[in-house]
């Protein structure tokens, strides 16, 4: 998957009508909320198939880097 | 002064019969703007030409058991076609009776799309933030006191309708801190077309007895639409995860 589309699901994910880009900071993002969180962590396990956990999420300061935790999923 | 006004965009599925279409008018004399939605585009069209204030009122064919895993992403692109909804009125519903010794797959598979799995569907789709008006919006779920009170041959739908009651519960607790309220309606016997589709069991006879056992006598759709629109309108605030029992006091 590229980037373009894992930001467009993630906006999806969040419910989110404005832009999202890879360097704004998740603390910014008013829609990124705990229930957020896990409807992330869902997505990427159905996405992916890759478990990661809302304490993951906790570790990311920018969009860039959840998408750091897909390794080679997302280009 | 009516409880709402133009903008209160409002979604009823069950809408071309019984409590759905009683909801629909009232909705509609109220001043809200009302979504019918149900399967029957002839139903719906004669509602839509009995309807007192028809600028207020759009009509949607809709047939909830085909795949109502997508209606979260149908009721989107009704909100981007209509507008941001105020109220959801989750009316539609079948019934079956069967003793649990008749169950097939087939039909307790079609019970549970229509009467629990579309709704799940629905509401999620509504609670996005994208498809709701936010603060005061309401959704109103149709559930029976067949969810809390045993009753021969209903066992089917008394599992849908005990499945949407604890689904209630959960998602008033997640849409709260968004401003969503959410509540149930639980109906004893009501006078609808559903009641003259099983006359075989709902006798003139089996309604006469029902009439005399129940404390205030069975209920008529108005009977029951007075309540959906208090719980769809703000003047239900700061209720949530409620059930209201609707039941002419037969459960007492």
């Amino acid at each position: 998957m590229d980037k373009a589309e894992f930001i467009e699901k993630l906006k999806d994910v969040l419910q989110r009508d404005e832009e999202i880009d890879e360097e704004m900071q998740l603390d910014d993002i008013v829609e990124y909320d705990s229930m957020s969180q896990l409807n992330i962590v869902v997505l990427i396990d159905t996405e992916f198939g890759i478990l990661i956990t809302p304490e993951d999420l906790d570790e990311c300061v920018k969009v860039r880097d959840i998408i750091l935790l897909l390794g080679d999923n997302v280009i | 002064m009516s409880a709402f006004d133009s903008k209160d965009i409002i979604l009823i599925t069950g809408a071309s019969s019984g409590i759905g279409r009683q909801v629909c008018q009232d909705l509609n004399k109220s001043g809200a703007f009302v979504i019918a939605v149900a399967k029957d585009t002839h139903k719906l069209e004669s509602l839509h030409s009995e309807i007192e204030f028809p600028n207020n009122f759009a009509i949607e064919q809709k047939d909830l058991s085909t795949e109502p895993e997508k209606l979260d992403i149908w009721i989107k692109d009704i909100s981007k076609k209509y507008g941001k909804l105020y109220g959801l009125g989750l009316i539609a519903g079948i019934q079956n009776i069967s003793p649990v010794s008749g169950i097939k797959s087939s039909v307790l598979n079609e019970i549970l799309k229509v009467n629990l799995v579309s709704n799940i569907y629905l509401s999620k789709g509504f609670i996005d933030k994208r498809v709701n008006r936010g603060n005061g919006s309401s959704i109103v779920f149709m559930s029976s006191i067949s969810s809390i009170k045993g009753e021969a041959g209903l066992s089917m739908y008394s599992t849908t309708k005990g499945g949407l009651n604890s689904f209630a519960k959960s998602l008033a607790k997640e849409s709260a801190p968004h401003g969503i309220r959410v509540n149930t309606i639980l109906a004893g016997l009501v006078k609808t077309d559903l009641i003259e589709k099983w006359s075989s069991i709902y006798t003139a006879e089996y309604l006469d007895k029902a009439e005399n056992d129940y404390p205030l006598g069975i209920s008529s759709p108005e009977d029951i639409s007075s309540k959906i629109l208090f719980l769809l309108s703000n003047k239900s605030s700061k209720m949530t995860g409620s059930e209201i029992l609707v039941d002419g006091g037969i459960t007492l």
